[in-house]
Order: structure tokens, then C-alpha cells, then sequence
């Protein structure tokens, strides 16, 4: 208790203290150029007094005055002002909202840490991948805006509901990221998307991605007024979903109603209130976004594994744009449109057609309609791992090109975004071939199931479950289905 | 004690001025203490750091070069202050009124008074300089400008040689006529607009002077004393419960540049300018900075050889 101030008698008298000091400053004309003694006087309160004289206004000892006044001034300090000018001079000036801390637009809480805490890549890999390019800057985002940029009135998405033009979508898509700010749904957390209504569930995820969430697409029937499993565990802060009638709406999750609030000692939020209705300084969650937009190690998905409820995968814009890169270099370019006529099949399926025709920038029709000559038809369906084990796998069919060729699959799983792929499957003889990029390798003692490693691949399960370790091995290795080892690409 | 016997003291005036414009300075003023006195709150005088002392000598040296004022804030962080100007003048003052003259004299410190912290000078630097006429009170908060040469870095000395004072200005060159057109607009002037912590606030009357200047001082502390966070990192490292976190406020490199600047010894004194860099009196002033000076003095010169 230094000067024998308690909290209590520093809480009473910090407001009067702050007011009375050099901290307030409020001059009247200009009384000393002027020679005006008695004037000067008068205001003196006004233009600051010293702890001595503050002491001898309101009748605490000088020493008091000078310790509740330097410990008021450390409180009030806001200490990442200064920042602000890392972006003024050389032409620039201050402007209200203009600044961003990036300590606060960067910032993530507890939930957050625990969905990037997944993000145990092995270092080798990670310096591989972007050497040689594997992992590129390019998001999600990235994508959508260039094809807006490029050709806004191109259609992007068609189906019985409607159609979206690449700026339509754009527009919808910076919408739902604004509505998501508002909903205090910050940087890095996640939300889910119902995929019932598949036309509204694409601006959905797109707008989520904007926002900075991970997303966390549900295949199956939901409740509407509770959170499924994968959803409490993934600690979701808001569910969306869409249809023709509401385009988008948000279910909060409970927990994140709860607001918390660090308490600061009353005499600092009254002042701080005072300085807000003050200073017309605004920062606005979506200024912040624009400022510090996603980037490529970013969180994107997080995926159902194995249908189970709480085996969640999580993936970057990296893996998955990296993954679908792979598959993408196999669809014919002369086609112009994408055609998914059913189900997306699991998460992982809609997650990597998200990503593939994010990169072709093509019109992706979600209808019945089928012109293989014109299109690329993408189907997903689910099977079971050939080689017993418990990894569910989507193999993603695209149709016979024009000269009959047999159709291509491609094998991948939410662990691993696109691994092998073989033509003509029900052709005799027919084999796996590794996507360029991925590696494999044989198990020690052990010719019945095979390891990949890949840049699409996943780093791990949230939280760590106990399948991690059967299935994710040490340098990025994955334990997979095949059983039969994968031929090498051309 | 120890003083020349016989000394024409207003000559002693002018080759002091002249003394200090050589060694530096720009504007050179006199204040007489009785006068100080009057308007110092108590404990904050000239006597009370010189005893006997009779006149106050005010310094004022001229601010950054032209070419600074473009640079980004961060840059002028760096390289804006000149306040080691200052020590040369107004410490080869003293000597030299010792030296010459045998008064006692002092160098008055600029700093904060140890007793009291951060935010409480030992003096007031603005008074001296009001008083003896180098300067004048603006609206971005009362930091003194100076008709001619703009923004001045100040500086005192005290002496017990008893040596006439000048006046005050006569007019402030603050608010600028430029500033008063903005303010009848908009309601604000220049600095209010662009501080990037809206500390200042204020009011001019209708013939153009101030009619009242408001100043944040403790919101203006967090861009210019930024030495101020430097315990608060260190508590906030020790008490947090992350190590990543730690790392960042020891380690980060804010952190590191504000170790650097305090072994490196960089003036810290002043690291915001936003609110003087759109002055037109600190930058425009017609001897602001060397490139308006040198012109000034090749027209001087040009005009003494015609």
C-alpha cells in the first residue's frame, strides 16, 4: 500500500487527480504573452497544476497526488497507439478508422489457438512446398476475386434456384463476411454451413472464408436449434445456412452469446467511455479484415473423418488449393462449365470442387443438365478404404471426354485432398497413379498398406484424437487405404 | 563575487546574443525572473534550481531539415529532433557567462523532474520562451512557434548576471490566416484534424486568435513518449502465462527498437509530428528550414554586393 493509498482511495480520486494535472491542458487566449498575471491566475486550474498544488485542492498529501496520478496514467496508457505511426508521413495522414493494429486484427482467442494448434506440419515439408510452389499466396479469396475482376458478368454458379454472375457472387459473398464481422464471428474461428440448399451454401463458405473462419461444412441432417456434435466440438461460433426465402441466417452458438469482459477499474472505463463519445475514431471489424485479409496458411476447412462426428481434419487454403491443383490439371480446358448434378458426397468432396472450380474460374452448374461435350461432369461418391482400414475415401468420377475415353477417378479422403487417380477403373488392370507431388512409400515389415505424404495432405486431426497416431505418422506421412502400391505419375 | 567590476550590461546582452546565434541558435531571448516568478507555480522557478538567479536566457534552435518533413512518421521518429542542438547553445552559454562575466550560471535542464515522473518537467521551457519573446502559444498544445523560423526546440540558462528582459511577442503567428479559413469551414484546424489521437481541440474567436486551446496531454504521451511502455512490457511478459507471448514483448521487434533507442541513445523526446507537420507556421515559416535560410542568406548576400 504504497503512501498508504489503497485501491479504493486511487479508484475515489483518479478522475479529480487526471483532471487537475498536466494531463488536461485548457488555455484562455493568451494571458502570459499578455502579461496578464491575474488572469493567468485564475486559469491555472484549467491549463494543469502541479501534484503539490492538485494536494492542496482536494486534501490528500503531494505524494499521494504524484503516486495515483503516475499509476492513472500507466492505466490509461494505451500502449499500441504509436503503431499508428508505422503508417503516416510521406504523404499519408491520420484519418478516423484508418488504423488497424494488427496485434488486434491478428488476434485470436482460446477456441481459435486450439484449431491452429492442429497445424503441426513438418518443417522440411513446409520449406519443400513453397520452394517449389506447391504452396502458393493464393487463398480461396484470391480466386473469387480475380474471376470477379476478370469477368464480372460471367456466370459462376447456375441451378434451379437462379444463377450468380462472378460479381454477383463476389458482391453476396463480401455481404455475408460483413454480417459475419457484426456477429462477432472474429478472424480464425469456425462456423458451419449446412450444405442442404447446395446454390446458397457456396456465397456461405465463400463469405465465411472472407471472414477468416474455418468452415466446418455439415453433410447431414441437422437440428435446427441445437448443435451437433461435430459442431460443439469444433466449438463453432455461429451455424449458417441459407435458402431462396432467407439467404442467409445464423444460428449463435450459446457459449459465444456469452460475453466476457476483463474489468478494468471504474475511473479508466468512464474516462475511456468519455474519450469514445469523444473522438470520432472508428474501427470497424471489417476494416480490419480488408487490412489483414487471409492468407494462404490460414485455416480453411475442417472435414468430417471417417463420417465420425468428432474427427475433424483441418486443412489450409495451402492443402487445399494444393490438392485441387493436382486434380485440376487433369479436367479438359476446352470445357466450359463444371457440372456436380448430385450430393457434394462428404465434406472433403465439396471442399476440393470448391477449390478446383475456384481455379478454373468456369461456370459450376449444380442442375440436372448434361452436355459432356461442353462440360466436365464431377461426381463424388463415398466407399470404404479397400485395404480395411477405417479411412473413408471419396473417389471424385469426371466424365468420358468426347473421344470416349474411359472416365478418371480420383482417390483422396479428407486426411489426404487428392492423392492417386486411374483411368478407365473398371478397365482390367486398371491402377492407382500417384497425383503429381504426392510420394509413397512402403511400411517397414509390412506390404499390405502404404504410406503417402502429399501438399494436400492434412497435418492432423483437432484435437489430437487417438486415431492421430495410427493413421498420421511422424514427417508428414499418412497411413492409407490402398492395397496395392500406387505407380509413380508420368 | 567573482564578476568583471565594470560591465555595460546592455552590451553584455548583445554579445551574448550574438555569442548564441553563433553557437546555434536562431532566436535568443531575456526574461527577467521577477517576472518568471510571477506566473511559475510553486517549486517550479528559476530559484528554485538557482537561488540568486536574475535573468533567464531563452533558446530557441530550429527544427528539421525540409527534406525530413516528407519522410513517413517512423523515419521522422528517428531523425526529426534536434534537441542536442540545444545542450551545445545553451551549455557554451553558461560557460561563457562565467567565463566572461564571473555571474553564476546554469544550464536550465530540460527533463522531468525525478521526484514526480514522465509527465512533469522540472520547468516550464515554454514560459521562459513566451516571456522573453522567442516564442508563442499555438493550438497544438502550446507548442511554441516562432513567426520566423517556425518550430523551435527550446532551451534556458539561468544566471544571477542581472540583464534586461525583451518583451513577449507581440502577436502570435497561431492560428495561421490558411488555418482560421479551415476552421470557419469545418470547426477544426489542421493539427486537430490530422492528430492521430485527437488530443486536440479548441476554439478561435472572430478575429482569428485563440480563443481557447484544449490539449489531451496524456493521450498525446502515447505517440511521443513511447519510453513509457517499457515497464508495462516487462510486466505484462512476466505476467503472462504464454511463452510465445513472452517472446514477442521481450523479443518482438518493438521491443527491441525501444532497447535501442534507450542504449543507443537516439532522441526519443519527440516521435510524433503529425500535428506540426501540418502546420504551415512550422513548415512554411520564411526560415523554417536550411533550404528557406539559404535563400535568405544568398538574397542578403546578393543584396549587399549590389
Amino acid at each position: 500500500m504504497p503512501y498508504g493509498v489503497t485501491e479504493q482511495i486511487l479508484e475515489a480520486y483518479a478522475g479529480i487527480i487526471l483532471d487537475l494535472s498536466l494531463n488536461k491542458q485548457v488555455r484562455r487566449g493568451d494571458p502570459i504573452r499578455h502579461l496578464d498575471v491575474e488572469t493567468w491566475h485564475k486559469e491555472r486550474a484549467a491549463t494543469g497544476l502541479s501534484d503539490a498544488e492538485i494536494a492542496n485542492r482536494i486534501g490528500l498529501a503531494a505524494p499521494q497526488v504524484t503516486y495515483i496520478r503516475n499509476v492513472v496514467e500507466r492505466r490509461l496508457f494505451r500502449t499500441n497507439q504509436y503503431r499508428k505511426l508505422y503508417r503516416l508521413g510521406g504523404g499519408k495522414r491520420y484519418r478516423p478508422g484508418a488504423f488497424v493494429d494488427p496485434e488486434q486484427a491478428l488476434a485470436v482467442g482460446p477456441d481459435v489457438e486450439r484449431l491452429r494448434s492442429a497445424l503441426d506440419f513438418d518443417p522440411a515439408l513446409v520449406a519443400r512446398y513453397i520452394t517449389d510452389r506447391s504452396w502458393s499466396s493464393d487463398t480461396l479469396i484470391d480466386l473469387l476475386v480475380r474471376h470477379a475482376q476478370q469477368q464480372p458478368n460471367g456466370l459462376a454458379i447456375r441451378d434451379n434456384s437462379g444463377t450468380l454472375s462472378w460479381q454477383e457472387l463476389s458482391s453476396r459473398v463480401n455481404d455475408i463476411s460483413d454480417r459475419l464481422g457484426e456477429q462477432n464471428a472474429g478472424r480464425g474461428e469456425a462456423v458451419s454451413i449446412d450444405l442442404a440448399d447446395r446454390f446458397h451454401a457456396i456465397p456461405l463458405t465463400l463469405g465465411a472464408l472472407k471472414n477468416g473462419n474455418v468452415v466446418l461444412p455439415l453433410h447431414r441432417q441437422i437440428d435446427k436449434n441445437t448443435l451437433s456434435e461435430a459442431e460443439q466440438f469444433a466449438r463453432v461460433a455461429a451455424r449458417l445456412s441459407a435458402s431462396a426465402d432467407e439467404p442467409v441466417s445464423f444460428f449463435r452458438s450459446p457459449e459465444k452469446q456469452k460475453q466476457s469482459h476483463v474489468r478494468q477499474p471504474d475511473y479508466v472505463t468512464e474516462i475511456l467511455r468519455a474519450e469514445a463519445n469523444r473522438c470520432d475514431e472508428r474501427t470497424s471489424h471489417a476494416q480490419g479484415m480488408d487490412a489483414y485479409s487471409v492468407v494462404g496458411g490460414d485455416l480453411a476447412f475442417l472435414l468430417n473423418a471417417n463420417g465420425e462426428e468428432t474427427r475433424l481434419v483441418s486443412h489450409t487454403h495451402h492443402t487445399l488449393l494444393a490438392g485441387a491443383r493436382a486434380i485440376a490439371d487433369m479436367l479438359d480446358e476446352e470445357k466450359t462449365a463444371i457440372l456436380h448434378s448430385q450430393g457434394f458426397g462428404e465434406p472433403c468432396g465439396f471442399a476440393v470442387l470448391l477449390a478446383l472450380w475456384l481455379r478454373r474460374g468456369v461456370l459450376l452448374m449444380l442442375d440436372a443438365e448434361a452436355d459432356v461435350t461442353e462440360h466436365t461432369a464431377i461426381t463424388a461418391t463415398t466407399q470404404k478404404s479397400d485395404s480395411g482400414s477405417d479411412m473413408q475415401t471419396v473417389v471424385m468420377t469426371f466424365n468420358p471426354s468426347e473421344d470416349k475415353r474411359p472416365a478418371t477417378e480420383v482417390l483422396l479422403s479428407s486426411e489426404t485432398l487428392g492423392c492417386a487417380s486411374r483411368r478407365g477403373p473398371n478397365e482390367p488392370g486398371a491402377y492407382w497413379t500417384l497425383l503429381p507431388g504426392v510420394e509413397f512409400r512402403e511400411r517397414e515389415n509390412n506390404r499390405t498398406t502404404y504410406d503417402l505424404r502429399g501438399p494436400g495432405f492434412a497435418p492432423g486431426y483437432l484435437g489430437g484424437d487417438m486415431e492421430e497416431s495410427r493413421i498420421f505418422q511422424s514427417h508428414g506421412w499418412v497411413r492409407t487405404h490402398l492395397n496395392a502400391p500406387p505407380r509413380k505419375g508420368d | 563575487m567573482g564578476h568583471t567590476a565594470t560591465i555595460d550590461f546592455d552590451s553584455a546582452r548583445n554579445e551574448l546574443r550574438t555569442y548564441a546565434h553563433s553557437r546555434g541558435a536562431a532566436a535568443v531571448g531575456f526574461a527577467e525572473v521577477d517576472l518568471v516568478e510571477k506566473f511559475c507555480p510553486p517549486g517550479h522557478g528559476p530559484r528554485d534550481l538557482l537561488p540568486r538567479a536574475k535573468t533567464v536566457i531563452s533558446i530557441g534552435v530550429t527544427g528539421p531539415t525540409q527534406g525530413t518533413w516528407r519522410t513517413p512518421a517512423k523515419v521522422m521518429t528517428s531523425i526529426g529532433t534536434n534537441v542536442s542542438r540545444i545542450y551545445r547553445v545553451a551549455l557554451g552559454l553558461a560557460f561563457r557567462i562565467e567565463d566572461t562575466y564571473g555571474y553564476r550560471s546554469i544550464y536550465c535542464p530540460p527533463h522531468v523532474d525525478p521526484e514526480l515522473g514522465a509527465r512533469h518537467p522540472m520547468q516550464s521551457l515554454k514560459l521562459h520562451a513566451e516571456l522573453a519573446g522567442t516564442g508563442a502559444r499555438s493550438m497544438a498544445g502550446d507548442i511554441m512557434l516562432h513567426p520566423e523560423f517556425g518550430m523551435l526546440y527550446y532551451g534556458s540558462v539561468f544566471t544571477e548576471m542581472p540583464l534586461s528582459g525583451d518583451e513577449p511577442m507581440k502577436d502570435n503567428p497561431c492560428p495561421a490566416p490558411s488555418c482560421v479559413e479551415l476552421y470557419k469551414q469545418i470547426g477544426r484546424t489542421p493539427c486537430m484534424t490530422n492528430c492521430p489521437v485527437q488530443c486536440l481541440s479548441g476554439s478561435i474567436d472572430e478575429d482569428g486568435n485563440i480563443e481557447e486551446m484544449r490539449f489531451d496531454m496524456y493521450r498525446c504521451a502515447e505517440l511521443c513518449q513511447q519510453y513509457e511502455n517499457m515497464p508495462t512490457l516487462i510486466e505484462r511478459a512476466i505476467k503472462s502465462d504464454n511463452d510465445l507471448e513472452r517472446e514477442e514483448l521481450l523479443y518482438g521487434g518493438e521491443s527491441q527498437s525501444f532497447f535501442y533507442k534507450a542504449t543507443a541513445g537516439v532522441d526519443t523526446n519527440a516521435q510524433c509530428f503529425e500535428c506540426m507537420r501540418v502546420c504551415p507556421i512550422a513548415t512554411q515559416a520564411p526560415q523554417a528550414d536550411p533550404v528557406r535560410r539559404g535563400a535568405v542568406k544568398r538574397a542578403q548576400t546578393n543584396s549587399e554586393i549590389e
